[in-house]
């Protein structure tokens, strides 16, 4: 009910046009100007606050109330009756006007900066911290381009962050504000009194203006220092990197910043030490929390912008990490530690080899499940991609557990994964990969049922009979027999064997989650990764690599947990893939044959994937050539024959006895034999009437292998047409195993070409006729 | 710091946006400093870039609901028994900066060097969102999330009853020029914290 009322409201505003919003602005104008009526004018204030958000029109406000209004938002704040009226104005104001955020009117900045300069040191907190947060969003934007002030406000931040009172403000609303407070001075989180500067986690029953100064400039401490370097590297980059103006730049930078850096350095290890105190109140603890990654993440700016610091505070971040590395409540600042470790470990010859280990290999394994974690983790593997990729091998080597974040949130990190997924991949891991890759959602499964028995009241324990079947997931979970495919699907590292036997066996023990929400969000990501798996093997596998992945291929496209939508994705984009890595490397025809032979034996294999059985057929048509692949002998080329001779009378046999459903595709799958069988023989001419003589038969029974008389139809034109070409073996050569050239487009083109006096030929026929 | 603040609802087939309140560069114009896209060309841009941002934490709620078979009609339960905060869904995710393409009039292009971090908290039929810009701190902003809903909570009954919302604006703004000033996200301690609560209470007390 609650939202119903909602609804028509913003229906309401949505739909108002431009003659509601004249006559809501013209009572506005006419109540603003009254003090007493300022509830009424509140009000309408408010309807067209909402109206601007949930319009879709463009709306025109009088020029005289935007005035108006803009007259009421600058009144002194001192009337305190009007202070509603303005917060509304500006929020009108704010949403109509977007302001020229892209700053291209410097010479306006220009003019603000010089008064906001002013402002900082003005004694008036409000005016102040507004000063500084205007400052630090010039710099977001301009970065240091206005150096006399990045210097100045730096030189303010660094008072401020340093010299802020130690004492406690009096309370202001005590009755009698002379009256001496006897504990007045701040004090630690956990109750000690503060012997040290100020800082954030200072407590104190109110606080003094340049405490609260201090706090704002602590949390606007790295924004500041980020954009005033990160701007100056643009600027290089644009200018060239060796041109002197950008290495005068980078000085002015140093300078801008230097004494502020060093002090903000002091700060973070001041936080840092305050950060080990037991906090009294829970809240304070959680500060703790962001105020040591904020420190972390402060400190590795501090580095990169002063090598001296690095040994100083490296020691330091070690120190950190030991304290912090096995207490999971502190994983988010682990990570913004290893972010120092792989900026400057090598500075200091540090190997953080073993920090990676523990973090991607167990904290990943437990905290997966943290949305703030997974988000971490996978913005840290974005931002740092090349750099992993060429120092470590943490992505190619603990991918299962990377993929894990994945797999439990397969709704949000889709866009992220696509440009990980290269990077995990490596010539001895991308085929692990590929399987991991089609059993995510079987991974999912996995997770959720061992998510479900860590809670006490599944209490399916009595997994010690082995030899009956488990009759859950969650049972199957706890029965030793299943312990190691399970602990195998949810492995934290690769490289322990690309898959296992009993796949099957838990595929069916996992039946019973698959319809849960996120393992079918899980299986529609498939196809978009395998996608992209297929694109880098296609790019930058090589024949060796190929010829490993075609087996897999014939395998996996039957062995697939049994989700219908995603299975049949998954096998139609094997089908496609495969046409074009037999099309890349025609020679897997040949050492391959084995594999192929045994797969289109068994014409069991056509069902549920007829698309990738009849690509398969069609690769061999086309690619078991000696034109494509020079070791392809005519042994071969009869072998592959015989094979498909005697698939197609079983079919052609199956298909009178069953009467089966599948009377559809068999149609289709029979042109493809047939193509390809024509195709084989025009390469080899003794089988010719060995081929006339399959296809004939199929021609025969065309009406008896389908209902549908369309599919009739065409099997017969099939047969028919390479039955007639068969019968004149020259032209079949030509028509059915056309030279190379004919992708050139020569064939097209050359007033000699077969084609073209073929087509001149059949002109004049017709035209004679 | 701090791009956007956005209220908006979470049940049903789209999410309506309540209220949003924007702070920083949300969207980029094509070609950088070269022109300023027209005013109109980016409230425009901006506005469906809030509602993008709505619509994926809106799918994200609904899919976390399902995964954990939970129904916001619980939530609205709990909150009129007794006072406590509903659990939460917690979030975040990665978006792209929309770049406006003056020539278009439409935000076509997508920024794909520079991304923006969206922290979200639902429950029951109501959604919060912070959108942050890339060097912020995400601990931090998931924090002042927290404390924003329970001072709008207290202010607005945003949970209850969301239609609050579009009616009381300007207590939503108070709030947040209190917790959220200038779109800064503040180390606030406990302490701090009871200050800023004063201040409401006082500030919500004048008429009118």
């Amino acid at each position: 009910m609650a939202l119903s009322a909602v609804e028509s409201l913003l229906q309401k505003a949505r739909n108002a046009s431009q003659e509601d919003i004249d006559h809501l602005c013209k009572n506005i104008s006419d109540l603003l100007a009254f003090p007493e009526k300022a509830s009424e004018c509140c009000t309408l204030l408010r309807q067209l606050f909402v109206l601007l958000q949930a319009s879709d029109i463009e709306p025109c406000l009088s020029r005289n109330l935007v005035m108006e209004m803009l007259k009421t938002f600058s009144r002194p704040s001192s009337e305190k009756s009007g202070a509603k009226q303005c917060l509304l104005c500006s929020l009108i104001l704010k949403e109509l006007l977007p302001g020229s955020e892209q700053g291209t009117k410097n010479n306006c900045v220009q003019e603000i900066l010089t008064p906001a300069v002013r402002w900082l040191c003005t004694k008036d907190l409000d005016s102040q911290r507004k000063a500084l947060s205007f400052l630090v969003a010039v710099s977001s934007l301009h970065g240091v381009a206005y150096q006399e002030f990045a210097g100045e406000t730096s030189e303010q931040l660094c008072s401020w962050l340093m010299s802020a009172s130690l004492f406690q403000a009096p309370n202001p609303y005590a009755i009698n504000p002379f009256r001496k407070d006897q504990d007045s001075q701040v004090t630690e989180t956990d109750g000690t009194p503060c012997r040290n500067f100020f800082t954030v986690l200072n407590i104190g029953q109110y606080y003094t203006d340049d405490q609260y100064l201090n706090i704002y400039s602590f949390s606007l401490l790295y924004k500041w220092l980020y954009h005033c370097s990160r701007h100056s590297e643009d600027g290089d980059q644009q200018e060239g990197k060796e041109s002197p103006k950008g290495k005068t730049k980078d000085s002015v930078v140093k300078r801008i910043l230097q004494s502020l850096v060093s002090r903000s350095a002091d700060y973070c290890f001041r936080v840092m030490d305050q950060c080990e105190r037991k906090a009294k109140v829970a809240s304070d603890a959680e500060l703790q929390l962001a105020c040591l990654t904020e420190v972390v993440t402060i400190l590795d700016l501090v580095c990169k912008l002063d090598a001296g610091q690095v040994p100083r505070v490296h020691q330091e971040m070690r120190r950190l990490y030991n304290r912090l590395a096995s207490d999971p409540g502190y994983s988010a600042t682990v990570l913004r530690i290893l972010q120092f470790f792989l900026n400057h470990s090598s500075a200091v010859v540090h190997d953080p080899q073993e920090a990676y280990n523990h973090f991607f290999g167990s904290v990943l394994s437990q905290q997966y499940k943290d949305p703030g974690l997974a988000f971490d983790t996978v913005v840290f593997m974005c931002q740092n991609l090349s750099t992993l990729c060429l120092n470590t091998n943490i992505l190619s080597h603990f991918f299962p557990n990377i993929l894990k974040i994945l797999a439990w949130h397969p709704r949000t990190f889709v866009k992220e994964f696509v440009d990980l997924l290269p990077a995990m991949m490596s010539p001895t891991t991308s085929l692990e990969i590929f399987h991991t890759l089609l059993d995510l959602p079987c991974l999912t499964a996995a997770l959720e049922v061992s998510e479900k028995s860590k809670k006490p009241d599944t209490g399916a324990t009595n997994g010690q009979n082995t030899n009956v079947e488990p009759a859950s997931s969650a049972e199957a979970f706890h029965t030793p027999r299943y312990k190691p495919l399970f602990s195998f699907i949810c492995r934290s590292e690769g490289g322990q064997g690309d898959t296992i036997n009993k796949l099957s066996n838990l595929h069916k023990v996992l039946e019973d989650v698959k319809t849960s929400a996120r393992v079918t969000c899980c299986s529609q990501v498939v196809p978009v990764l395998l996608r992209v798996w297929f694109n880098v093997v296609l790019a930058e596998g090589d024949q060796k690599f190929v010829e490993h992945v075609l087996p897999v291929l014939l395998e996996r496209s039957g062995l697939l947990y049994d989700i219908p939508d995603c299975k049949a994705d998954v096998i139609m984009i094997m089908g496609e893939q495969l046409l074009q890595v037999v099309d890349k490397y025609p020679s897997i025809m040949v050492s391959q044959a084995h594999e192929i032979i045994e797969f289109i034996q068994i014409t069991n294999n056509v069902r549920d994937r007829q698309d990738f059985y009849g690509n398969l057929v069609y690769c061999i048509g086309e690619y078991c050539s000696p034109q494509r692949s020079d070791s392809c002998g005519p042994e071969l080329v009869a072998k592959y024959f015989d094979m498909l001779e005697i698939v197609t009378y079983e079919i052609c046999g199956n298909v009178m006895l069953e009467e089966d459903e599948q009377g559809e595709t068999f149609p289709k799958i029979l042109s493809h034999l047939m193509s390809a069988m024509a195709k084989l023989a025009t390469r080899r001419q003794d089988v010719i009437p060995r081929a006339i003589l399959c296809l004939t038969k199929v021609a025969k029974q065309h009406f008896t292998l389908t209902q549908d008389p369309i599919a009739q139809e065409a099997l017969l034109a099939c047969a028919q047409e390479h039955v007639n070409l068969l019968k004149m073996p020259n032209f079949a050569v030509t028509v059915l195993n056309p030279p190379p050239e004919i992708y050139t487009g020569r064939w097209h083109r050359d007033a000699g070409s077969l084609p073209l006096i073929l087509r001149g030929i059949n002109r004049v026929m017709n035209s004679s006729s | 710091m701090v791009l956007a603040f956005i209220i908006t609802t979470l049940n049903g087939d789209s999410p309506l946006v309540l209220y949003y309140q924007i702070y920083g560069q949300v969207v980029s114009s094509k070609d950088g400093s070269s022109t300023d896209a027209s005013a109109e060309c980016v409230r425009r841009a901006r506005k469906r870039h809030v509602a993008r941002i709505a619509e994926t934490v809106h799918s994200e709620y609904q899919f976390r609901r399902e995964v954990n078979n939970l129904t916001p009609d619980e939530d609205i339960q709990r909150l009129s028994n007794d006072d406590t905060l509903p659990d939460f869904e917690v979030g975040h995710f990665l978006t792209s900066v929309p770049v406006i393409d003056e020539s278009l009039n439409l935000d076509v292009a997508r920024n794909d060097q520079e991304s923006q971090h969206v922290t979200w908290m639902g429950a029951g039929l109501t959604g919060f969102i912070l959108l942050c810009d890339a060097c912020e701190n995400r601990v931090l902003a998931g924090q002042v999330l927290r404390l924003l809903v329970r001072f709008l909570q207290e202010h607005v009954r945003v949970l209850s009853q969301p239609s609050e919302v579009a009616t009381r604006v300007d207590r939503v703004a108070e709030v947040l020029e209190r917790v959220l000033p200038d779109g800064n996200l503040l180390f606030m301690n406990h302490r701090v914290v009871r200050h800023i609560e004063k201040e409401l209470d006082t500030a919500m007390k004048t008429a009118p």
